[in-house]
């Protein structure tokens, strides 16, 4: 009886830890997705990268409100003229609501160097919503904050 | 070509066309599942933001997840606890919140929802209106949606 109830909680504990694992491993795929994301939108702006991280249906907020759709956002980042100088993510954080759903909230620094030669600033705080398909996460949401 | 050809090819006919009838059906009841659906949430996110205004904690306790991270226009964020605790001690007020332009993606058992919001609020005694575009994350846990994420911008 007693090697039983050590079979039955051996049991717990392992699967305690393959959950753990689980979602430790999404973690570190959605911090490694977030850094991508960020530095194809403010470096490369490759957008086969882009069209692999976007989910069908995402939505892509600016600091400034406008809305774009997947299309929307994708064009006008590989468009993009600006270079983007001393770049930073930090403070990733990862929430998760459920197994294939979570949201990023990180800090976002930079200086715009536009084409007119002007240089702007930035500071941002970001949200990104990752959803999983088919084994992979995907930007389902992004809304971008100015810190004032 | 006899007459049997011919009656079997209405026969046929006919089949198909049941066929494409209940196929149509079938897809009728998908979009009205999906439209009850996104309906459903519209209701709960009116709902959440009137126990806002309200300063109903109790509710705004059920309805949101207990991750909940709620971001304002100034780059603020609250948790669950802050939220609940800022509109018990009345350092948070919403007077009013107005929604308009709502826009919900719904994809399996989350769904984002897109508003322009006009907001009146009082934070710690200063009292300001605000339009905002807003997004909120809703996930679906058993039969209710519960607010997970929330991010506001001017």
């Amino acid at each position: 009886m007693k090697k039983f109830a050590y079979i039955v909680v051996a049991f717990i504990l392992l699967a305690a830890c393959k959950v753990t694992a689980q979602s430790a491993k999404d973690e570190r795929q959605i911090i490694a997705s977030t850094q991508l994301l960020s530095s194809t939108i403010f470096g490369t702006k490759d957008s086969l990268t882009l069209e692999s991280l976007f989910a069908k249906k995402a939505s892509y907020g600016h600091s400034h409100g406008n809305l774009q759709t997947r299309e929307e956002a994708i064009a006008s980042i590989s468009k993009n003229k600006s270079i983007y100088k001393d770049t930073s993510v930090k403070d990733i954080k990862v929430l998760f609501a459920n197994k294939s759903t979570a949201i990023v909230r990180y800090l976002f620094d930079a200086n715009e160097n536009k084409t007119d030669g002007t240089v702007t600033p930035l500071r941002f705080s970001m949200m990104l919503v990752w959803v999983k398909e088919n084994g992979k996460w995907k930007l389902f949401g992004r809304q971008a904050v100015s810190k004032t | 070509m006899g007459n049997g050809n011919y009656s079997e090819d209405k026969l046929l006919v006919k089949h198909k066309m049941k066929f494409t009838i209940v196929i149509l059906l079938l897809f009728t009841s998908l979009i009205a599942v999906a439209q009850t659906d996104e309906i459903k949430l519209t209701v709960t996110l009116k709902e959440f933001h009137k126990a806002l205004v309200d300063n109903n904690t109790v509710s705004v306790n059920q309805q949101t997840d207990k991750a909940l991270s709620y971001g304002h226009s100034n780059g603020w964020i609250e948790t669950k606890a802050d939220m609940i605790k800022n509109l018990e001690t009345g350092y948070m007020n919403y007077n009013s919140i107005k929604e308009d332009s709502i826009q919900v993606t719904i994809n399996g058992a989350m769904a984002n929802v897109r508003f322009v919001a006009d907001i009146n609020a009082t934070l710690d005694g200063n009292t300001n209106s605000f339009r905002l575009k807003v997004l909120e994350v809703w996930v679906k846990k058993g039969k209710r949606w519960l607010l997970f994420a929330r991010q506001a911008v001017k």
